[in-house]
């Protein structure tokens, strides 16, 4: 096992730059997911830490190692691709010994215990003498993670390894690769698209975007301080609200005014900070409600106009106006009766609006953040949170609110 | 029905009843007669002379010479053709040594292609589009702009009249390299950065992944080359003048002054012709469905 | 990034081509360019050093009457043997992709002479079509009282060198038309199978311009050939004769380098020899190209 350092690591082809100048430090028995749209630069980073592309700059250490000048063979990772890279023309046994007796460095009684041990572990001992032909996606992935497996590497390196399988498969193998890393403990970098596997399966997730890693933190902390309007309204789903108001601070209270509404910032000391002028507000859709008999005095309320309404089975996913801006507003009433056209109440959590500097993208202000790193999600999520083992997803947080 | 049942050989499913079968067959006959008819036809018409010339190496030089014997003379006499061609006029050496020069340079040709694809394909170097124009390109300088300075070369080297002079000169092959980069591009660049993974070089992925995934292609091409070397007449003719050193091709030409009496022995010369071709269209039957896999129809 | 590769070692890579680009150099380009150099030198032997006569070889040749029957009978050769091997070559090709039963075997029947070497069409021929004993040529002489002799006739040598190298070089062009017609999408033949166009009409407007780009490749790969093929027919059983006329450029190219060893002569007729070629090659691109559909 090791760390993994990366020091101002940059990649540039031709006239593109895939990474720019990244920091980034993976601890040991870390599992780091690094997630971020298409052409981010996440597979590069991956790819540069395995060896398989030279950084253009900076320096890549694994262990107490810098490794820069090494091969990939012998940097001792071990890597599983998203379309598995099984030789078709082998065995699933011969697939996961090929490299082994490549390099010539073990006995036979070894490469055969190794892999009765890595079979066994991933339940395919009956799978060992099939070709890839024969084998379903996930046997194949199963055989690929086997393949990573039997070299005991210190780091496991993944790129979007269930990104191929069906839905259903792809969450069965993410809690088994959760599984696996809790009983190996082998620093693990994950590279995905996903950000529910993202959420689910990392001790901490780094965002990257445009070669840059946004923010690097654990799961619910990315969801709950977002630190950039990327991540805000990359993490989530359906994403963040963003809407343009201004802030005025001459008032009793520090309010953010939209043309059409206003809404009271609580106090915090980042609160302090912000000088009158034009923000970018963000509220998530989970973090609205719908308010079934309004009252006039309540002032946390908005009015808004529904023009789609799009039916989910467990939620309601609305999609409204309010004044000349779109607002979705998830409702946990699936059964609730709201048409195209309604006008709506809604109201909104105060503890959890975001601002963002509208020219950097850079979060100002987080109406919770007193709760920072405390564990006041659990709180909110109720103690019914048992599938997940790292942080909780949005997913499960609908769960628990429909419960409600 | 799809393509690829279509052109299976067997053409039977288990369930197939021979009933069945001949049931199919009827009502493929009944709804494309005028097809099945012009095949069977041109068949024949195809088959036939060699049909034919298999029937004059039955007979003796004077049952060939006689307009009225048209069925087969005796096995004997067959025996005694075949022998006389291959025995006394050499044919067995001419035979080896073709098999010989067209094994050498079909294996050396598939070789050099190998690698030069795998350079293409697998290596970013700078100039890897020209060079695979360079390669391409000599597909469109045919081999008689070149013969006579070629042979000119040939014997200043001192490979006149060796197997030299028959083989290096056709080492390299455009077709091979175009068609194997073809192949090779359809394969996932993630098996080659497995095996980098592992420390398995260039060499180790050639042998142990892309040879044993390329085989069906390799085949394919083993049989364009080795028919094409053992075809081939002009340039042995003009490099090779040791007779016992001669290609099965020219071969035949010697034995056109195969007399006996004033008469030619033209039932030796079918045996010749026979023996010529056999090899030649043996490899093309056994490996039928990689040569046509491999000239682009999907079987 | 869409064309990863994997090694980046140039001189890795240029060791793996070299073999390769050295045997182009050396035995293809070179030769190909010394032949255009060659002709400006008049040799009376190999090896001797020749003089230089500029372009003035190139001008005899092409005033040498022999030769200029040589291009005539080679062109006649051309047209016949090209659009004969295609044309029969499409209907066996169409004709198998018609049936659904006994496709193989009708398959292997018609492209087996893909394996025939020129010179055993050559001699099979010979003896088949001999003028005095020939097993096809003797009944059919007698039944019509036709006199069939290529020894005398030009005509009948001709035909019989170009139905030789038809036969042979047919299986070449079925195995890629039957490629070109069974890649027809299945969805369009449906649409006018139900409209119930006969088969020769779908034959003509449908499936031939579909296959257009087949056609045109072999039409050129076709014309290379018929100016370089039937050597071994000529030389096996014409001799270039009877008079001149089975003479093509290609057997009278042997017979001024190789017999002659006429260095200077032959490397002009192989100059000739290609630019005909490679001008009518290019003259068939340019031509069908606004007439050629490739689809999608």
């Amino acid at each position: 096992m090791a760390t993994i350092e990366l020091q101002d690591v940059r990649k540039e082809y031709e006239d593109v730059v895939a990474v720019n100048d990244v920091d980034l430090t993976v601890e040991d028995g870390e599992f780091l997911v690094l997630v971020g749209p298409s052409g981010c630069g996440k597979s590069t980073t991956l790819r540069l830490i395995a060896g398989l592309e030279t950084c253009t700059n900076g320096e890549l250490s694994i262990g107490e190692t810098v490794v820069n000048d090494h091969e990939p063979k012998e940097r001792d990772i071990a890597m599983v691709f998203q379309n598995y890279a099984l030789f078709p023309h082998m065995t699933a046994r011969k697939n996961i010994t090929f490299g082994m007796q490549y390099s010539g460095s073990y006995t036979d009684e070894e490469i055969d215990e190794l892999v009765s041990h890595a079979a066994e572990v991933l339940d395919i001992a009956e799978l060992l003498d099939r070709k890839p032909s024969e084998l379903s996606g996930g046997e194949k992935q199963r055989v690929a993670m086997g393949r990573s497996l039997v070299r005991d590497p210190e780091v496991f390196l993944m790129d979007e390894p269930l990104s191929n399988l069906d839905a259903k498969l792809r969450v069965q193998m993410r809690t088994e690769l959760s599984t696996l890393h809790e009983q190996l403990g082998t620093t693990t970098v994950y590279v995905t698209h996903d950000q529910i596997e993202a959420m689910t399966l990392g001790t901490r997730v780094a965002v990257m975007n445009k070669g840059k890693i946004e923010q690097i933190d654990p799961p619910q902390q990315l969801y709950d301080f977002p630190e950039t309007r990327f991540v805000a309204e990359f993490i989530g789903s359906p994403a963040m609200n963003i809407i343009e108001a201004h802030v005025s601070t001459t008032g009793p209270t520090v309010d953010a005014v939209h043309e059409a509404c206003s809404i009271p910032l609580p106090q915090q000391s980042a609160l302090d900070q912000l000088s009158d002028g034009h923000y970018l507000l963000g509220v998530r859709p989970e973090d609205f409600t719908v308010v079934d008999n309004p009252t006039t005095s309540e002032n946390e309320q908005l009015d808004v106009h529904v023009d789609l309404v799009e039916s989910l089975g467990d939620t309601l996913l609305l999609h409204t106006s309010l004044g000349n801006d779109d607002l979705q507003v998830v409702s946990y009433q699936p059964g609730r009766t709201v048409e195209r056209g309604d006008m709506l109440t809604v109201t909104y959590d105060p503890d959890r609006l975001h601002l963002f500097d509208p020219e950097t993208g850079e979060a100002v202000y987080h109406s919770g953040s007193d709760r920072r790193g405390t564990a006041s999600t659990a709180a909110r999520n109720g103690a019914g949170n048992t599938e997940m083992t790292v942080g909780s997803g949005q997913s499960d947080r609908k769960s628990t609110e429909t419960t409600q | 029905m799809a393509i690829k049942d279509a052109f299976d050989i067997t053409q039977t499913d288990r369930t197939d009843t021979l009933v069945t079968n001949l049931d199919r067959w009827r009502s493929d006959v009944l709804a494309h007669p005028g097809s099945h008819i012009a095949l069977l036809i041109s068949s024949t018409v195809l088959v036939a002379p060699i049909a034919m010339a298999l029937l004059l190496t039955t007979q003796t030089t004077a049952q060939v010479y006689d307009l009225n014997y048209v069925r087969p003379g005796s096995l004997e006499t067959m025996y005694q053709n075949y022998y006389q061609v291959l025995v006394t006029w050499g044919f067995w050496r001419l035979t080896l040594n073709t098999l010989f020069v067209a094994g050498a340079s079909t294996l050396g040709a598939i070789g050099l292609s190998l690698l030069a694809a795998l350079a293409i394909v697998f290596y970013d170097f700078k100039l890897d589009r020209v060079t695979f124009y360079f390669i391409l390109l000599t597909l469109m300088v045919p081999f008689v702009i070149r013969v006579v300075p070629l042979y000119e070369l040939v014997v200043s080297v001192g490979w006149h009249n060796t197997y030299w002079g028959l083989t290096i000169p056709f080492l390299a092959s455009a077709t091979g390299v175009f068609l194997l980069r073809q192949h090779f591009k359809s394969i996932p660049v993630e098996l080659v950065e497995t095996c980098r993974l592992d420390g398995v070089g260039p060499i180790g992925f050639l042998r142990h992944v892309l040879i044993p995934m390329t085989k069906g292609m390799i085949s394919g091409l083993a049989v364009i080359m080795f028919i094409g070397t053992w075809n081939a007449y002009f340039w042995p003719l003009i490099v090779i003048n040791t007779e016992s050193r001669q290609m099965i091709q020219v071969g035949l030409r010697m034995l056109q002054s195969a007399q006996m009496g004033t008469l030619t022995q033209y039932n030796l010369m079918m045996a010749g012709a026979v023996i010529s071709l056999l090899p030649a269209l043996a490899l093309l039957l056994a490996l039928r469905k990689n040569l046509l896999t491999t000239m682009g129809l999907k079987l | 990034m869409s064309s990863r590769k994997a090694y980046d070692s140039t001189w890795q890579a240029a060791l793996l081509l070299l073999p390769t680009i050295a045997i182009f150099v050396i035995f293809l380009y070179w030769p190909a360019l010394r032949t255009i150099w060659l002709g400006f030198y008049e040799t009376q032997f190999f090896g001797q050093q020749g003089t230089f006569v500029g372009l003035q070889q190139y001008w005899e040749i092409l005033m040498w009457e022999k030769y200029q029957n040589s291009v005539i009978v080679t062109l006649k050769f051309a047209v016949v043997s090209v659009f004969g091997t295609l044309i029969v070559s499409i209907l066996l090709a169409y004709w198998i992709y018609t049936v659904e039963r006994g496709k193989t075997a009708y398959m292997i029947a018609v492209i087996w002479p893909y394996a025939m070497p020129g010179a055993v069409a050559a001699t099979v021929l010979l003896i088949l079509l001999h003028p005095e004993i020939g097993m096809i040529s003797a009944p059919i002489e007698s039944l019509t009282g036709m006199e069939w002799d290529w020894r005398v006739h030009g005509t009948q040598a001709f035909w019989l060198v170009a139905l030789g190298t038809i036969w042979f070089t047919l299986g070449y062009d079925i195995i890629f038309l039957l490629a070109a017609f069974h890649g027809i999408p299945e969805s369009l033949n449906e649409t006018t199978r139900l409209d119930g166009v006969p088969q020769w009409r779908m034959l003509v407007s449908v499936y031939l311009p579909l296959i257009s780009p087949t056609l045109l490749f072999l039409l050129v790969i076709n014309t290379l050939g018929g100016f370089f093929g039937g050597f071994a027919m000529v030389d096996l059983v014409t001799n270039g004769g009877p008079r001149g006329a089975t003479n093509l450029m290609i057997y009278q190219l042997y017979e001024s380098g190789f017999r002659n060893f006429n260095i200077g002569e032959a490397a002009v007729q192989s100059v000739y020899l290609f630019a005909i070629a490679v001008v009518l090659a290019v003259a068939q691109i340019v031509f069908s190209d606004k007439r050629i559909h490739y689809g999608g």
